[in-house]
């Protein structure tokens, strides 16, 4: 097995819906149906390496601490339970490690700020509601920043994205109220490199926006899903993209104009597991190309280019590997799989089992 | 008003079944020791919800029938058809909720549950199965208040029946 379990993460007292890692790699803030974020620490951070012989686990807190299975002891930083008041769905770090945004059933999109002069410390970390943006009529599903943290986006049951500025003293304008998807918008993210934004829908579609002449416009809808998109990840290519469905299946797009020209897609292949479960969360490493995704059979799979095939991509025709392929991944739906920014080899997962759990994958051969 | 005044309503069993659901205790310190369940079982579970529009149960009126309720133990999963009285009902989006809740508070977790209207009896088939099957939007739908008010009502009567095997 080339995938790992290290850690596992336990404190949430319901659903696990999202996990996010700090620009550094060296926090992860999880959230979900118990209506809080939790930001963990990793080991290196809090405790220093530890090794597998040295069994000694920290007795402190036991309840909500990772438990070590050869991956150190993660240790619960913070605990942000009341800035809203139903399930937080979705919570992201922004690009300069500072802020945590956050969307909740809600319908509101809180900011959290970490205060700097205890965050040195690496142990507790104190955090403060720095602004509440509020827009939505429904339920708020995901939250996103762009590359430069100057730009916001959610998205909610109620078909619109939203874009906003983050002006100076955490004040936060709405730049752009985007119409175009049928249903609801499930999952919003910003091109790594670029003020792109990708919006996935109820109504099985994705659509890519760009600003125009001073407003915001949809340049393509993705159709190839037969049912609900609920993801979607840049890759290690800027001009490719990879998206995941409750049809069961991943779709591997590219930039049909190349990177910088968003508004042709191709559908170059699909990624189908057997049982043709939900799969609600993907992630393509942009520092290894591996895809990860998780889903309602349980399972976390790891796909990865054919390196026997390395002129694939070039024509279009890419073939994936299924590299790892991990049953009971988690006790129940897996809702997120999000690859560490700066450790290409780890992954954190979230389920519908309360946990958050951390994995280390290895390539075949490595 | 109500949009079928007038339904049919059937004749049911009386019996109880001598294995109520909460006999089953699963065990977490030896997980080869699982109890299996059946899909008469699965039925007992949801035969007595409240109809929303009717004091009658889902059983009376044949929204729910055993034969409707199909159980794989091996594999987890559970897929439950229901029949709305007419084909244009706007209460079988709820209806099938109430049917997800209870199972959801009645069955360990490992079951994957799917829920959703038989074929051909909605005009509004897909759009409602589609809706019953998105756990996000049954997650959020439980968090407003007012629609788990009348879901719970619809469950009143199975939180006190199967509970006493004697009865």
């Amino acid at each position: 097995m080339s995938l790992k379990r290290l850690s596992v993460l336990t404190g949430h007292t319901d659903r696990v819906w999202h996990v996010s890692w700090s620009p550094c790699g060296r926090y992860l803030a999880s959230c979900g149906g118990d209506r809080a974020i939790r930001v963990w620490g990793a080991p290196t951070l809090s405790s220093g390496p530890r090794t597998d012989q040295d069994g000694g686990k920290d007795d402190r807190n036991e309840e909500e601490t990772g438990q070590e299975e050869g991956g150190g002891t993660w240790r619960l930083l913070a605990t942000l339970g009341d800035g809203q008041t139903r399930t937080v769905r979705c919570c992201e770090w922004s690009p300069c490690g500072n802020m945590l945004a956050a969307v909740s059933f809600d319908s509101t999109c809180v900011i959290w700020e970490l205060q700097p002069s205890r965050a040195q410390a690496g142990r507790e970390m104190e955090w403060e509601l720095a602004a509440s943006v509020e827009g939505h009529e429904h339920e708020a599903k995901c939250v996103a920043w762009n590359r430069g943290g100057t730009l916001l986006a959610t998205c909610s049951r109620d078909k619109s994205v939203w874009i906003w500025e983050c002006l100076q003293d955490n004040d936060f304008e709405c730049l752009s109220v985007l119409h175009g998807h049928d249903q609801d918008v499930k999952f919003v993210r910003f091109h790594p490199r670029e003020d792109v934004l990708f919006s996935a829908s109820y109504d099985d579609t994705l659509k890519v926006w760009e600003e125009e002449e001073d407003d915001w416009a949809c340049v393509s809808t993705l159709k190839g899903h037969t049912s609900t998109v609920w993801g979607l990840s840049i890759g290690s290519r800027d001009d490719g993209m990879v998206s995941c469905s409750d049809d069961g299946t991943l779709i591997v797009w590219k930039a049909a104009g190349g990177a910088g020209r968003y508004d042709k897609w191709r559908q170059l292949t699909r990624l189908e597991a057997p049982g043709k479960a939900t799969v609600y969360s993907v992630d393509w490493s942009r520092e290894s190309g591996a895809i990860a995704s998780g889903g309602a059979d349980d399972a976390i799979r790891i796909y990865v280019e054919d390196v026997e095939d390395p002129q694939g991509w070039a024509l279009d025709t890419p073939s994936f590997v299924c590299e790892a392929d991990v049953p009971g991944a988690h006790d129940a739906d897996v809702n997120c799989v999000r690859w560490n920014p700066v450790r290409p080899d780890l992954l954190a997962s979230a389920g519908d089992d309360q946990a958050v759990r951390i994995w280390s994958f290895r390539r075949r051969g490595e | 008003m109500k949009e079928n005044a007038n339904p049919t309503i059937y004749a049911v069993e009386r019996k109880r079944r001598d294995h109520p659901i909460s006999s089953h205790v699963e065990t977490n310190w030896d997980e080869d020791a699982r109890d299996a369940f059946t899909a008469e079982e699965v039925f007992e579970l949801i035969r007595n919800l409240n109809d929303p529009e009717h004091p009658l149960t889902l059983e009376q009126l044949k929204v729910a029938t055993l034969e409707n309720v199909r159980v794989d133990d091996s594999r987890s999963t559970i897929r439950i058809q229901f029949t709305p009285t007419i084909p244009h009902c706007s209460m079988a989006t709820l209806i099938g909720l109430c049917i997800r809740v209870k199972l959801l508070r009645s069955l360990p977790q490992r079951f994957k549950v799917r829920v959703e209207v038989s074929p051909g009896a909605h005009a509004s088939e897909a759009a409602v199965n589609k809706q019953l099957n998105d756990k996000e939007r049954v997650a959020a739908a439980l968090e407003n208040a007012h629609l788990l008010g009348v879901v719970n009502k619809c469950l009143e009567e199975t939180e006190h029946s199967g509970v006493d095997p004697k009865q």
